[in-house]
């Protein structure tokens, strides 16, 4: 559904990304990896419209995505849940949920019901200034909002970017469930055991181009990938 | 989505008997204030149209720099606009009021997007400098274009005997003018807060490129808000030059102006809808009290009085009474000992 192909992309002159193909499928869990300043959250925002490729094209259900700004990509059905979260920290939860749902015409009510039902946490603390949440919990509520602007793809850069491991499974674990209901998800992880254990497919991305490409699996037990992210031989 | 988020906003709704108890006192006082021209001497008349005249000029200001949180430092080029289409309609193209003051209003939102669409990409202390250029050059245009505005030496508004295109309306008719506008304002700002668009600015306040990322166009809702400041304060400064009768590029462009619309609303209380007009009524009378007792420290004291009140309710009179009620103590040092003052 998400075609990505011969993808540059860069800051001004710098270039960040060169030649990038990637692929995400109906329905399925995709995972990035790699090191600081590999390029990660440059392609997640190559995607999402924040910055214009310099070359190459970003297709997604068959349409050219080039040209769009962010908000006409999240039209399109594309979540961009932003590394540190990004909340609208001096809103309350139920209001930054919302806000997720601003360029749907109808009132939302299902999509907020479904996402306090994934995230019960989030039920209790509505009127609670999200700026005040634990880490997780505004993890949860950076996802709950994607959630509300009713992706078909929602991307989410740094999961487990300052959470506790057992709190990185659990939020895992529901994006099954997102994906059980039809979405599809292309993650961004620095958690490289835990993000190919869970994903489909996985890239791995090396100074601006992917370097590897597999099933989770396969590269969970790549010499590669073992050497550089795991540190296990 | 906007009935339900509405819900959560930080209107004081009545829920116990004293909230109805305030909302009576409201009305009470609207009473009052519609009566009092029959009550009042004419000169103090004059200094109310004058606290609702800034209270209007705060809550404009709020809208883009309250609720978007983009700090115009140069709300005034609005004023001053506004007041020049009025003044040049009526003294050189023989204009009455009414339609002069919409023209005004026009003009006031069509330069406030012919000047928003390039500055308001700047963000911050940037957007503050250019807006506040902006106004400084706004009067030097004014200043050098003697043909249409008077120039330096100012233009005058026929308003008495034959010339007078609108016979002039008194003290009595400024102070409805300038109620009526305020409760224009207070209306617009109240719809603004509860409305889809008003959570679009306060988004963009928080976080604007994640306001982008959810679908909100920013471009186009910090434009908006920016013509409906422009709107409410070009309508201000025309009504306050028909009332001036002459007017000078120094006083309607003047950085008085500008500062006392911002410090109003900010000590009032930004992003809330009756912090601008707690602050200019407070800000307005002390200003008054303090010419008539202290004539010569006047404005040393007026000052000192803004820093201390900054520095100990940096969020406004409207927040920290709202925290008074519910926490029951204010907390005047937290910022003192935060940013170690």
């Amino acid at each position: 559904m998400l075609e990505i192909k011969s993808l540059e992309a860069g800051y001004g002159r710098i270039g960040v990304l060169w030649d990038i193909d990637l692929t995400v499928g109906e329905q399925e869990i995709v995972a990035l990896v790699g090191s600081n300043g590999a390029g990660k959250t440059t392609l997640l925002r190559a995607v999402s419209g924040v910055i214009a490729p310099t070359k190459g094209s970003i297709v997604f259900e068959g349409r050219d995505l080039s040209g769009l700004v962010p908000e006409q990509v999240v039209r399109r059905g594309i979540a961009h849940v932003p590394e540190g979260r990004r909340l609208f920290a001096g809103l309350t939860v139920r209001e930054n949920l919302k806000l997720g749902a601003f360029h749907l015409k109808d009132s939302a009510s299902a999509d907020f019901d479904r996402v306090v039902e994934l995230f019960p946490r989030l039920g209790e603390r509505l009127d609670q200034i999200a700026g005040s949440l634990s880490g997780g919990e505004q993890q949860m509520c950076a996802i709950g909002r994607g959630l509300m602007s009713r992706p078909k793809l929602i991307m989410i850069d740094e999961l487990s970017l300052g959470l506790a491991p057992n709190l990185v499974d659990q939020l895992l674990e529901r994006l099954e469930t997102i994906r059980s209901e039809g979405m599809s998800v292309l993650l961004v992880e620095q958690d490289v055991d835990a993000a190919l254990t869970l994903a489909e497919r996985a890239y791995v991305l090396e100074t601006g181009q992917i370097a590897l490409e597999g099933s989770g699996d396969e590269l969970l037990f790549d010499k590669r990938v073992r050497e550089a992210y795991l540190g296990v031989a | 989505m906007a009935e339900s988020a509405a819900r959560s906003t930080r209107i004081p709704q009545p829920s116990s008997p004293a909230g109805w108890i305030l909302v009576g006192l409201g009305a009470a006082g609207f009473a009052y204030l519609l009566y009092a021209p029959v009550l009042l001497l004419e000169s103090f008349l004059r200094t109310l149209g004058g606290v609702f005249m800034f209270a209007t000029l705060a809550l404009a200001w709020n809208i883009i720099g309250g609720f978007a949180g983009y700090a115009s430092f140069g709300n005034v080029v609005f004023f001053g606009l506004g007041g020049y289409t009025v003044a040049t309609l009526m003294a050189k193209a023989g204009w009455t009021f009414w339609p002069a003051l919409v023209v005004a209003g026009a003009v006031g939102v069509l330069f406030a997007v012919l000047m928003g669409l390039p500055i308001l990409r700047l963000r911050g202390h940037y957007f503050a400098i250019a807006t506040l250029s902006v106004a400084e050059g706004m009067r030097e245009i004014v200043v050098n274009m003697p043909s249409l505005t008077g120039g330096g030496a100012g233009i005058t508004i026929p308003a008495v005997g034959l010339e007078a295109t609108t016979s002039y309306p008194g003290n009595t008719g400024f102070y409805y003018f300038f109620l009526i506008l305020l409760l224009v304002a207070l209306a617009v700002t109240w719809r603004v807060s509860r409305s889809r668009f008003g959570y679009s600015l306060r988004a963009i306040h928080q976080d604007e490129d994640s306001a982008a990322a959810l679908g909100i166009n920013t471009t186009r809702a910090k434009v908006a808000a920016f013509a409906l400041s422009g709107l409410l304060t070009a309508l201000t400064g025309a009504i306050y030059a028909f009332q001036q009768v002459t007017i000078y590029p120094n006083r309607l462009f003047s950085i008085e102006f500008t500062v006392l619309m911002v410090v109003m609303a900010v000590i009032g209380g930004t992003g809330t809808i009756f912090g601008p007009v707690v602050g200019a009524v407070g800000l307005q009378f002390l200003s008054e009290y303090l010419r008539q007792n202290y004539l010569e420290l006047h404005t040393v004291l007026f000052g000192a009085i803004i820093i201390l009140a900054v520095i100990f309710l940096p969020n406004g009179i409207v927040e920290s009474a709202r925290e008074l009620r519910s926490t029951k103590r204010i907390r005047f040092l937290d910022n003192v000992k935060a940013n170690r003052l």
